[in-house]
Parts: C-alpha cells; structure tokens; sequence
C-alpha cells in the first residue's frame, strides 16, 4: 500500500496558541483514515491546512509525492513562486467537505455539483461566447456527470430543488457529490454524521464505503464513535494539537492516552485494571 | 493572512446560518413589510400577466423565440423615426434623452457583470468610462491639438483631427486600454471583500479624474478636450456622417447593447457564469471547489471595464468634447453613484433590469424639468418607493430575487408559517 498523502511535523500556531504541534500522519492510497480527538483538538485546523486555507507555521504534507505546503512555482513564471491557493489544491486531487455544510444555497443541487465538476473544464469566455462544439460537448458532459452523481449519492429526484430547499440528511450527500465532481484522489470529509439520525448514519457509513470503493482515498474527521469504529481501516487520535495514538480501530480503543483524553484520567486508569 | 481567512470564514458561516432558517430575510421594519405586502395584493395581477408571459415565452420553440427578439430589437431600432413623427419640433430633444438613455443602458449592463454577477461593489465604475473616451480622443489626435492650441504653436490649426475610416478601429484600442486598467486596478484589489473593495473602487474613480485633470500634457487638464471627430462611413461610394444627430448614436449604443446582452447570456450560462453565482454565494466553499476566484473576479471587472469603455468612445464622439468633470463620482449623468443606482433600482444580475433602471433614471429628472432643482426630490423619492416595495429591484434576474429577498419567490408556506410565528 503506498501513501496517497504524508505529514510530517505540521504545526500550526494562531497567535499564542498552538492548534498543532509535530503531528505525523501517513494515509494510504483506498484507506478509509479516520482523525478523531476532543473539540478543539486541531482536527479541522489540520484540514485547513491541506486545503490552502490556512498557511502552516511549519511542517510538510506531501500530496502523491507533492509537497503542498511550500510555495509552488507559479504557471507562465517559473522563478515565482507562490503558496498554493485553495483551488489549486482542489485541482491537484483533494476534494473536500465542511463541518458546518457549506453548499451554494440558491443554486440548485445540479448546479452545485456542476461547479464542482468545472473544476476540470477548460471552456474559457470567449468559447463561452462563441458556444464553440468542444464547449457544448463539456456542458452537455458537466450535465450527465452531475446527475450521475446525483444518482450515486440517492438525491437524483431533487436534481432542480435549491440546495437550502433539501433535508439536512441530503444537503451532506449533495456535499459529499459536489466534492466528488472535482475528482479527488483524496476525498476530506469533516463530520459528515454530525446532527444526523442513526438510519441516516447507517447509509452515511454505507456511502462512505461506496466511495472508497471509487478508489477513492477517504480522510473523515468525525465525533461518532460507531460510524468511525465501523467503517475506519485505520485512526489517529489528536488531542491539544498532538497526535497521541495511532491504529486500527480496536488498538485506539484500548490505547490508554485515548481514553484519558476523552473521559478523563480515572477512567483512564479503571480501564487499565480492566473494569469497564 | 490567517487572521483575515478567519474572519471571513466566521463571517461567511454566520451569513449562511441567517440566510437558511425559514427561507429568505426581508429588509427592514414592520410597516415596510406591510407596505409590500399592500403593494403584493395590489400588483398580484400585473406580476401573475407578466410570470405568464415569461413562462410563455420561454415555451416557445427557438425560431419563435428568434423572431420576437428580433421584433424587439426592430422595435427599438424605429424609435427615432417614431419620436419625430409623433413629436414633430420637441422630437431632437427627446431622440437625445432616449440616447442618454442608451449610453446609460449600456454602462448599466456592464455594470451589472461586475455587480450583479460577480456579487463585487464597485463606486468607482465611471473611470473606466473615462479612461475609454480619453484614449479615444487621444488617439485621434484631439488632444495634440488643443494642446496646441492652447499653448499658440504656430501651425496648429492644421492639427484639427479629421475623421478616418480606420478611428473605427479605436473601439478596440479603447477596450483593450481600458481592459488593461481594470485588470492593473483589480489584480492588487480583488483580494479584498465588500466594504473594502468599493473603499479602493471609490478610490480609483477619483484618481482617475483626478489624473486627467493634472495631466495637462497629455489630457489638457481642466479644460478639457474638443473637436473630437464625429464617426462617418465612408465604405465605396456610400458615405454617411453621424455629425451632430442623435439617431446614428443611438443605432451604434443599440448594436452594442445587443451585441453584449447576446455574449453575456452565454457567459452566464456556461461555467463562468455558475463560478460567478458561486463566488457570491460562498467563497470559501467556491474556493475549494476548485472556483479561481481572483482571477474570476477579475473576468468579471475587465469585461466590465470593456463596455464602459465602449461607452466612453461614443459618448465621446458624440458630445466632441469631454473634460475631467463629465467623470465625477455624483455627476448627475453619468456618475459611479447614479449607474449603480440604475442597476439596482432595475434589479440586479438579469438583462432587463438594467435598461428599464437606466431608461427611468435618465427619463425621470427630465419629466420632472419644470420642478426646476427641486426635480432631484421627486427623484429621490420615487427610488426610496421602489427600494422599499420592491427591494430587489424592478426585474431582478431569478437567481438575484431568491437571494434579495423577492414577493415572487417566497413559498407561501413558509410566509404562514412566520406570521403565526409573530
């Protein structure tokens, strides 16, 4: 298994406090990673940073062998360079979806996935403006591959509804299939059970498993313990930035630091004389 | 950088949580929303006629289609001879209005790219308006002439410029300037968002007048430049000199608006178009789906720039003349304050809104001339009525009236549901 992307000793710094401090992470290529720790542990900050929000303090993410973190030449100007920018590194292979859900809500479910599906169009205005044969045949393209997707994540009868019209069940799979349409090789998704009931969790972990079987790498930041035991092949466990465990699903879960950062040193030492 | 990326964050999520609940929020106070909801009862008729006739239209097969908007465009295009007919000894004075009318349409719809598409506030628009027609009237050699003039150099009434078949070819110097200043204005600027961005706009429209009122070698300065050459045709042995008539200017800003409104339609409706909606909807979602944002803001700036500058050559060879303050930010015709008024008393992000907002802001001071000074009053008041019955403008594209907050748009369900809430 080779890895698909490769941290080593990001580190994130917001005035005084330290979101991330030295954190190693290596995910393989079709793994279903999973990154879990308390609230405020860094997990979102160290999606952040992958997609260019932020810029690092320090540390290196290699993304299939390419570093993302250090300012990359700029096109046309080789001796530029420059940090990349969020959509470059949603051009490289990196899709992603938000914590709070974060679709264009007057557009309709298609148009969200086409925006996301544009990311690799090439129709520039003027073959906007002249409605050139190539540009037509991507349209028609961006269409049929947007309602795919639609298709693949179950919401195609809502295809024309507004995106703020949906349940709040089907607002995260239109997220999950507009980042999908960029073509990801990496796919983050940032709690995606969050608020959803356990029926909808059930087909969310199902979807999630579909995905991967994309081919389709899948980084999933996420609190619910069931959905990341379930379907995780491996986790790494932050707390106060640093990454304190690392594993398959069953080692995290007896790994006594976990324990301790999510209830509290007692509990941490009853499960070492093996009380529940 | 990491600060402001926060910020914006923050500020976009609490935007977003505001605008989901219960559908779209209505600006302002209780009695406001009674006054559009009376005004909804009463006009419930004339919106279901016109939605009807939308609907109908957008049935009818392509060549139909075709054919009414060429019955529109001809429509238009008969206007002049039509106000001379009806008008008789008053018709010149109204052809000039319907053509301030036309100049005014046309900064509107370029205006609405930058505004109404791209979500980006703009204050200081008329620069570029200003930019297109100086380097028309530079590049026709008026400038060297007055210059010369003024400063009593022998021989200098040999420099009077004389119309030739190739100034036509000044249309795409002009753009291709102005295109250029919008990108020099934009690339430093667009990184900037709301209240910041229309701050450096503003900024820009007075640097811009500015400029030319101090650059006397080149612009000479406040006094301006005349004697630009009105266009003529010459092809064969048919020639044609616009002069000083209203007509042929009035068929060329037609042209041109067609011509524009025909290209846009296709922009917005193409990938360009959806990364504008998404830009405005949410950046930070657009940005990581691959959107680029700064460079499709600056799209949107530099075609935006490119009609004002179309703008700025005929204005320019109509009028002859032209000094730094026909550019001023309040000028009562064509001012960075009034076209944008224009877009958005006619409503935002569509193609009708921004003729029908420019044809009643030119037309409305003019109706009201006999009020002397006092006609800016009804003026004002009439755009405090519109804003407040209808705050999304006249004809806001579909898209824009969702996001403004339209009577058409909102579910009834939804309005029952926050009136027991009250």
């Amino acid at each position: 298994m080779s890895a698909i992307l490769e941290a080593t000793g990001v580190t994130k710094v917001f005035g005084g406090l330290r979101a991330l401090h030295d954190v190693d992470l290596v995910i393989g290529e079709g793994e279903i990673f999973s990154l879990i720790g308390p609230n405020g542990a860094g997990k979102t900050t160290f999606f952040n940073m992958i997609t260019g929000i932020y810029p690092p303090t320090d540390g290196s993410v290699r993304f299939k062998g390419e570093e993302l973190l250090k300012p990359a030449p700029v096109p046309l100007f080789p001796l530029v360079k420059r940090p990349r920018r969020p959509f470059q590194i949603t051009r490289l292979g990196i899709g992603r979806t938000f914590q709070n859900i974060r679709l264009f809500p007057l557009m309709t479910a298609l148009e969200n996935i086409m925006v996301g599906i544009d990311a690799h169009n090439h129709a520039d205005v003027v073959r906007a403006m002249l409605r050139t044969p190539g540009q037509r045949a991507e349209e028609q393209g961006t269409v049929d591959r947007a309602v795919e997707l639609l298709r693949f994540v179950g919401i195609d009868r809502y295809a024309n509804e507004l995106a703020k019209n949906l349940a709040y069940g089907d607002q995260r799979r239109l997220e999950i299939a507009r980042a999908m349409g960029t073509r990801p090789a990496l796919l983050l998704l940032d709690e995606p059970a969050a608020g959803m009931n356990p029926s909808e969790k059930a087909s969310l972990m199902r979807l999630i498993q579909q995905v991967r079987d994309q081919g389709i790498t899948v980084f999933l930041i996420e609190h619910d313990m069931k959905v990341v035991m379930g379907i995780s092949d491996r986790i790494a466990v932050l707390d106060f930035g640093e990454k304190i465990a690392e594993g398959k699903p069953e080692e995290v879960q007896r790994n006594p630091r976990v324990i301790e950062a999510y209830l509290g040193r007692g509990a941490a030492e009853k499960a070492d004389d093996g009380a529940p | 950088m990491s600060r402001e990326t926060d910020e914006e964050m923050e500020s976009q999520s609490k935007r977003a949580q505001e605008a989901t609940p219960g559908g779209v929020e209505e600006p302002g106070g209780r009695w406001q929303e009674r006054a559009r909801t009376q005004y909804r009862e009463w006009t419930s008729p004339v919106r279901a006629g016109l939605r009807h006739s939308r609907e109908w239209f957008d049935k009818l097969p392509p060549p139909a289609r075709w054919a009414l908007t060429a019955a529109l465009i001809a429509a238009a295009a008969v206007v002049p001879f039509v106000l001379n007919h009806a008008l008789g000894i008053t018709a010149p004075y109204w052809m000039s209005i319907v053509t301030k009318m036309g100049t005014a349409a046309l900064l509107a719809l370029g205006l609405n790219v930058v505004v109404g598409f791209a979500g980006l506030l703009d204050l200081g628009y008329v620069a570029f308006f200003a930019v297109g027609a100086y380097t028309f009237a530079i590049l026709t050699g008026a400038s060297r002439y007055n210059i010369a003039v003024f400063n009593q150099v022998p021989g200098a009434a040999a420099l009077k410029p004389e119309w030739h078949m190739y100034m036509w070819l000044f249309f795409f110097a002009a753009i291709a300037v102005t295109m250029a200043s919008g990108v020099v204005l934009g690339a430093p600027t667009l990184r900037l968002r709301g209240d910041y961005l229309a701050i450096v706009t503003l900024g820009f429209g007075e640097i811009v007048r500015i400029t030319a009122n101090n650059l006397t070698s080149i612009t000479n300065g406040a006094l301006g430049i005349n004697q630009i050459p009105n266009p003529h045709i010459n092809v064969g042995s048919f020639h044609y000199d616009f002069g000083l008539n209203n007509a042929p200017y009035y068929w060329l800003l037609l042209g041109f608006i067609v011509i524009w409104i025909f290209l846009l339609r296709r922009v917005d409706s193409s990938r360009i178009g959806r990364a504008w909606a998404a830009i405005r909807e949410d950046e930070v979602a657009a940005a990581a789906m691959g959107v680029p944002t700064v460079r499709m803001k600056l799209l949107a700036f530099a075609m935006g720039a490119a009609v004002a500058s179309v703008g700025g050559v005929v204005y320019a060879s109509q009028i002859s003349y032209i000094n730094p303050d026909s550019f001023q930010l309040f000028s009562s015709d064509f001012g960075s304050v009034i076209i944008l008024a224009m877009v958005v008393l006619g409503g935002m992000g569509g193609f009708a809104g921004p003729i029908v907002g420019a044809s009643l802001i030119i037309f409305l001071p003019e109706r009201f001339r006999a009020l002397g000074d006092s006609r800016f009053l009804v003026f004002g008041l009439v755009i405090i009525i519109v804003m407040i019955l209808r705050p999304q403008g006249l004809i806001p594209s579909r898209r824009r009236a969702r996001e403004l907050g339209g009577g058409e748009t909102r579910d009834a369900s939804v309005y029952e549901v926050q009136e027991h809430a009250r």
